[in-house]
């Protein structure tokens, strides 16, 4: 047998300071397991580089030496995208020491930044100067934008800001031979060639490490105001959307739905929360936002439902941010609550609206054929085609025969996907996670090209093996 | 029975609170306002008693800039059947108020007057009392419960030690605290039945008040920022800086 040379880390480790790397068990075990603690790989190295240029010596010696990189933000992946794999001497380099902010440009709303700042840290010192970031989401206090960015991170405002990959002005990143690709020029036009940093955009560490990133930044609001809706026919909120969308359009920052059984859901493990909205098979939460300091706010959004002419929709508005804030609980308990049963199957799909409510109707029936007793939890942020379907237990489960029907269930979620027309992963990516969903879902000539691309930018395959394919 | 409550815009409880860079007061512009959240339980109050047909008639009032009518038809479209608007541009002080509802008491004759214990901009907690004097009225302040026993209301006060009742006769004034009740959500067809109810336009120069202020302010200022907490190694080293540095002990 081929016995792999040891690796001689101190070529690597010279270039760095002593609080730079660690060889520590403890701490390097930390950066080893994910999220969702699904994932536990093994390491005997972590880098925290502070410069772009050390950073660019480590990745020539590691391309000298063939030796593995996971690089890794925050390590808030859904899909054990950020850590090492098992037994294969992958090295992990963290960015979070690489957090300098080199510009704000508030008069071109634009900020220059690199890749290890924390997303709250930002949106907070963006918001010191009347300004707003544009993506926010769940993981903010600890995902860094360049975990963001490799991911294309999707979360709360995609409604209004579109995708992270929509956001961004220029970006900066350490490719796989050491050398330093640099688009970082504040220019909002630039047709000139192929737009490489789309291509790291969403690469999910494979094609290169992200060092900096210019992003565009907006204005901030006056206030905001949630309306709630409940109704019984999907049509309805396909109606309501097309209606807030033409009436609203810009200032629309949110519109998620749940439905009955993620209410009940929330209901029965909050029980602070004692006023509810009226009761309906479908639920909508909509937030608009006053970007444009009107006097009486509510009055103005008052002044356009006026015209709304859905029947069986009730609807409720709230009058102060705390009503605002109580409306929201009912959609950000959804995740937390789920974890107080004993099992939930999760998928984060997206589909076509148009399709929605059938694919809906049709998985439902085609799972509750194969198990009786459980919980169909729908919501998400439909604005953006983004659905959760995710399958819980409850008292009368019989888990043991959930636990069994498990693969079925997600194949059947993942099949229907596919022939409804939407994807099988809608924010998270791909990661260890969905990997066998890839080469399922994806045509044979989409993987094609995205081989050959990962093989151009990465020849040797030293940036996060293993993952996306 | 008429019910008179009273209603003011504030900024939202929820918005973080900047002083202006002069220190004459506080930043309002670009901010949210919304109703003051104890005057919003004093309208919820008021359309229970309504529901529980104590009460026939609820009338809302506010005193303030134009937008104040916004707040009014939150309070129409919880349930109230008309509004008052008292136009002013000043920011007035809790006495001056307090005369100028003496004058919407007089022309409206209400038999209970409900409003909250206090503003949370100022915190003041007058008005209800200044309002009681003037009037003669009898008042309950901090009301926890509000009942009605024949021709009478019993009010259940919170106070320092537990729980104070009060027997009152009407007409009455009642301050209300945070546990009377929580306040419903506004639905579409009450905002739209809310839309045409009357809010009658008072301009407070029409009222031939003397409203000089007799409080000035003198400066505002930012609380003073919390130090960060310390850790202590042991309970000795606890104890000498409680007696010397923080000098509790
Ligand atoms: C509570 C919670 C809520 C979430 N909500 C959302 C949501 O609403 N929308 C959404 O899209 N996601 C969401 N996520 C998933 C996750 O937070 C995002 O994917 C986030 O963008 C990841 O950032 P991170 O810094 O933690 O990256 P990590 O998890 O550390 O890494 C993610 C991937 O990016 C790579 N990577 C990290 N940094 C770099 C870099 N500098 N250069 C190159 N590659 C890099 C890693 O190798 C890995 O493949 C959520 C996660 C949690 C735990």
């Amino acid at each position: 047998m081929n016995i792999k040379s040891k690796p001689n880390f101190n070529k690597i480790t010279n270039q760095l300071t002593i609080k730079e790397y660690t060889f520590d068990k403890k701490i390097i075990h930390q950066h080893c397991e994910d999220w969702r603690k699904k994932y536990f790989g093994d390491s005997e190295l972590i880098l925290f580089p502070k410069t772009v240029k050390s950073l660019s010596n480590i990745v020539k010696e590691c391309a000298n030496q063939k030796i593995s990189i996971v690089p890794q933000g925050g390590n808030t992946s859904l899909v054990g995208g950020s850590v090492p794999r098992n037994g294969k001497s992958d090295i992990i380099i963290n960015l979070k020491n690489l957090n300098k902010i080199r510009y704000l440009d508030k008069f071109g709303f634009s900020i220059l930044l690199e890749s290890g700042c924390i997303l709250e840290d930002i949106q907070n010192l963006v918001s010191k100067e009347n300004l707003t970031f544009p993506i926010s989401m769940g993981s903010r206090g600890s995902c860094q934008i360049g975990g963001n960015i490799a991911t294309n991170a999707g979360g709360l405002n995609v409604i209004k800001y579109g995708l992270l990959r929509s956001n961004i002005i220029g970006i900066e990143a350490v490719m796989s031979d050491g050398g330093i690709y640099s688009d970082l020029k504040n220019i909002k036009k630039n047709n000139t060639g192929y737009d490489l940093k789309q291509l790291l955009i969403g690469s999910e560490g494979t094609l290169g490490i992200i060092t900096a990133a210019n992003i565009k930044l907006f204005p901030s609001y006056k206030d905001k105001n949630v309306i709630f809706a409940s109704c019984n026919k999907f049509k309805n909120i396909l109606d309501l959307y097309f209606f807030v969308q033409n009436n609203f359009s810009d200032l629309l920052t949110s519109f998620e739905i749940i439905n009955n059984d993620a209410m009940e859901l929330v209901k029965k493990y909050n029980k602070d929360l004692t006023k509810y909205p009226e009761r309906g098979r479908y639920y909508v939460l909509i937030e608009i936002s006053n970007f444009l300091g009107i006097d009486s706010f509510k009055d103005f959004i008052i002044d356009k439902f006026f015209n709304l002419k859905i029947t069986d929709v009730s609807l409720i508005f709230s009058k102060s941010e705390k009503e605002n804030q109580n409306l929201w609980k009912f959609r950000e308990l959804i995740p937390p609550s789920e974890t107080f049963e004993k099992l939930c199957i999760q998928h984060d799909i997206s589909l076509p609206l148009d399709k929605m409510e059938n694919f809906i109707h049709t998985t439902t029936s085609e799972i509750q054929n194969l198990i009786d007793n459980i919980y169909f939890i729908n919501f998400g942020h439909i604005g953006d085609n983004n659905l959760h379907f995710n399958i819980l237990s409850g008292e009368n489960t019989d888990i043991e025969k959930l636990n069994q029907k498990k693969k079925l269930i997600t194949d059947i979620i993942y099949n229907n996907t596919y022939r409804f027309g939407g994807s099988f992963s809608a924010e998270h990516g791909i990661g260890q996670l969905k990997k066998k969903e890839m080469i399922k879902y994806k045509t044979k000539e989409e993987i094609k090209l995205m081989r050959e691309i990962k093989k151009s930018f990465d020849p040797l395959n030293i940036f996060n093996p293993g993952k996306i394919f | 029975m008429k019910i008179l409550v009273c209603v003011k815009r504030v900024i939202d409880y929820n918005v973080k609170i900047r002083v202006k860079s002069d220190k004459t007061g506080v930043e309002k512009d670009n901010v949210k306002m919304s109703m003051n959240p104890f005057d919003e339980i004093a309208v919820e109050e008021a359309v229970k008693m309504k529901e529980n047909e104590i009460a026939k008639e609820i009338v809302v009032v506010s005193i303030g800039t134009e937008a104040c009518k916004e707040t009014i038809r939150s309070g129409l479209a919880m349930g109230a059947d008309r509004g008052i608007h008292i136009n002013s541009d000043e920011d007035l002080e809790p006495l001056n108020i307090s005369k100028i509802l003496m004058k919407i008491v007089e022309n409206e004759k209400p038999d209970i007057v409900l409003m909250g214990k206090q503003a949370i901009d100022d915190d003041s907690n007058q008005t209800g009392q200044m309002l009681a004097a003037l009037s003669g009225f009898s008042q309950a302040t901090f009301a926890s419960k509000v009942e009605k026993v024949d021709s009478f209301l019993n009010v259940t006060r919170e106070i320092d030690g537990g729980l104070e009742t009060l027997k009152l006769s009407l007409p009455c004034i009642i301050t209300t605290d945070l546990r009377l009740n929580e306040p419903r959500y506004a639905s579409l067809p009450n905002i739209m039945k809310a839309r045409q109810k009357k809010i009658d336009s008072i301009d407070v120069s029409t009222l031939g008040l003397d409203l000089s202020p007799r409080l000035s302010v003198i400066e505002v200022n930012d609380p003073p920022e919390r130090k960060a907490g310390i850790m202590v190694k042991d309970i000795d080293e606890l104890m000498e800086k409680l007696t010397n540095e923080a000098k509790v002990i």
